[in-house]
């Protein structure tokens, strides 16, 4: 006789695979245990839905300032990707056996940039290497092209800092990855955007040598920025005018 | 902020939908999150790294709750057995907006004992497993067990007689 109990556990996934191979042989001679088990099933997902309206109401502002409010306990602190960008000439320079151990090299070498720690980026790094250069990819390279600082909502994974005219013509824009815990500066160079500068923020506890934090853009960030370019950050409109024209 | 915070910013949703499930009124229910955030947030220390900060937030909002329901009772006892009455009748009725939104799952699972309401609440809607279950409300997982059994089968003849 099997109980309903059993039967909520299955449905559950907390019943162990001996227990579970036979409640299956007896399903299949019972209608009436099938049936009972379907009604569980059906509870089971019909209770999964209750309150869910919650979830996509706005969350009062004073709950975010609660948080907000707290002291953190993290402080930032800055890779200079120049530095890196040597290490990986001197590794890829390094005749290599074989090509697992090119691609040993050029995986020391990229995850220092791209993963301080693998922990912090997670599995979709948001920065990677091309030919030589750290160009952002998808959901950042998404976020750069698109994303105006006035349309911006505080929820978003990806936050655009501000965007700039850097004196040799190029659009740079700051930029936080809440998601891949990384803030930096991208430039618009030809179709892409490349990173001359980004830092790891936030996951102190992964980050062993690089604890850095922080949700907001990191000072020597804005102040590699700023000393790009002699010109203020650009304004709602001129930015929206520079996504106009491809930001060339 | 730093990453604690964060990741409270992102369960603050499921913190309001955990909040909702005990207390009827909406209004309450976000006072009793932004209790559970102050706590988290004072006693940071003692959560550890690698282990679940949802199951952590849930438990100390649960505690809460409780902490408020006490409160309310001993409230009511020294205002009287009139007054207590009428406050009883207060937070049982929440205002008309709120009772013509919820579904009728919603309404069956707040008739039920609040202890089974939690147990099915956090197997069900959040997903959690028995054990971690447990730990947010500080039982045995036999104790979560049988009551996420029985508020399961009153919940079970309930919607079979609605054509569930």
């Amino acid at each position: 006789m099997i109980d309903d109990e059993t039967l909520m556990a299955y449905v559950d996934g907390e019943l162990d695979a001996g227990r579970s191979r036979e409640l299956e042989q007896a399903l299949a001679q019972s209608p009436q245990l099938a049936a009972r088990l379907a009604a569980h099933r059906a509870v089971r997902k019909r209770v999964a839905g209750a309150w869910s309206s919650v979830l996509v109401e706005p969350v009062p502002r004073r709950l975010m300032t609660v948080v907000e409010g707290a002291k953190s306990n993290e402080r930032p602190e800055v890779v200079d990707l120049s530095a890196v960008r040597r290490m990986r000439r001197q590794a890829t320079a390094k005749p290599a056996p074989g090509s697992a151990g090119l691609l040993a090299a050029a995986c020391l070498a990229a995850g220092l940039v791209i993963g301080f720690s693998g922990a912090i980026l997670g599995p979709a790094p948001s920065v990677v290497t091309r030919g030589g250069a750290l160009v952002a990819e998808d959901g950042l390279a998404r976020a750069l092209e698109n994303q105006l600082v006035a349309d911006q909502s505080r929820t978003q994974a990806i936050r655009i800092g501000f965007t700039i005219r850097a004196d040799d013509g190029r659009y740079c824009r700051t930029f936080l990855d809440r998601r891949a815990r990384l803030a930096g500066l991208a430039c618009r160079t030809g179709n892409r955007w490349t990173v001359p500068l980004a830092a790891a923020v936030g996951g102190a506890e992964h980050a062993g040598a690089y604890r850095v934090a922080a949700d907001e853009i990191p000072p020597p960030v804005l102040a590699a920025a700023q000393a790009m370019t002699s010109a203020p950050a650009l304004d709602g409109p001129r930015e929206a005018a520079a996504r106009e024209l491809g930001w060339r | 902020m730093d990453a604690f915070q964060r990741e409270l910013i992102d369960l603050l949703p499921r913190l309001r939908r955990f909040a909702r499930s005990l207390s009827r009124d909406h209004a309450d229910a976000d006072d009793l999150v932004q209790t559970a955030l102050e706590r988290a947030l004072q006693r940071r220390r003692s959560f550890s790294p690698g282990t679940r900060l949802d199951s952590w937030v849930f438990a100390i909002l649960r505690n809460a709750w409780i902490d408020e329901a006490r409160a309310r009772s001993r409230r009511a006892r020294i205002a009287g057995a009139a007054e207590e009455a009428e406050a009883v009748a207060d937070a049982r009725v929440p205002d008309f907006d709120q009772r013509l939104t919820a579904t009728a799952m919603e309404r069956a699972l707040a008739a039920l004992p609040e202890d089974q309401r939690t147990a099915v609440y956090l197997v069900l809607v959040e997903g959690l497993s028995y054990a971690e279950a447990a730990k947010v409300i500080d039982a045995p997982v036999g104790t979560l067990t049988s009551r996420l059994v029985r508020g399961r089968t009153t919940l079970m003849a309930q919607l079979e007689g609605v054509g569930g």
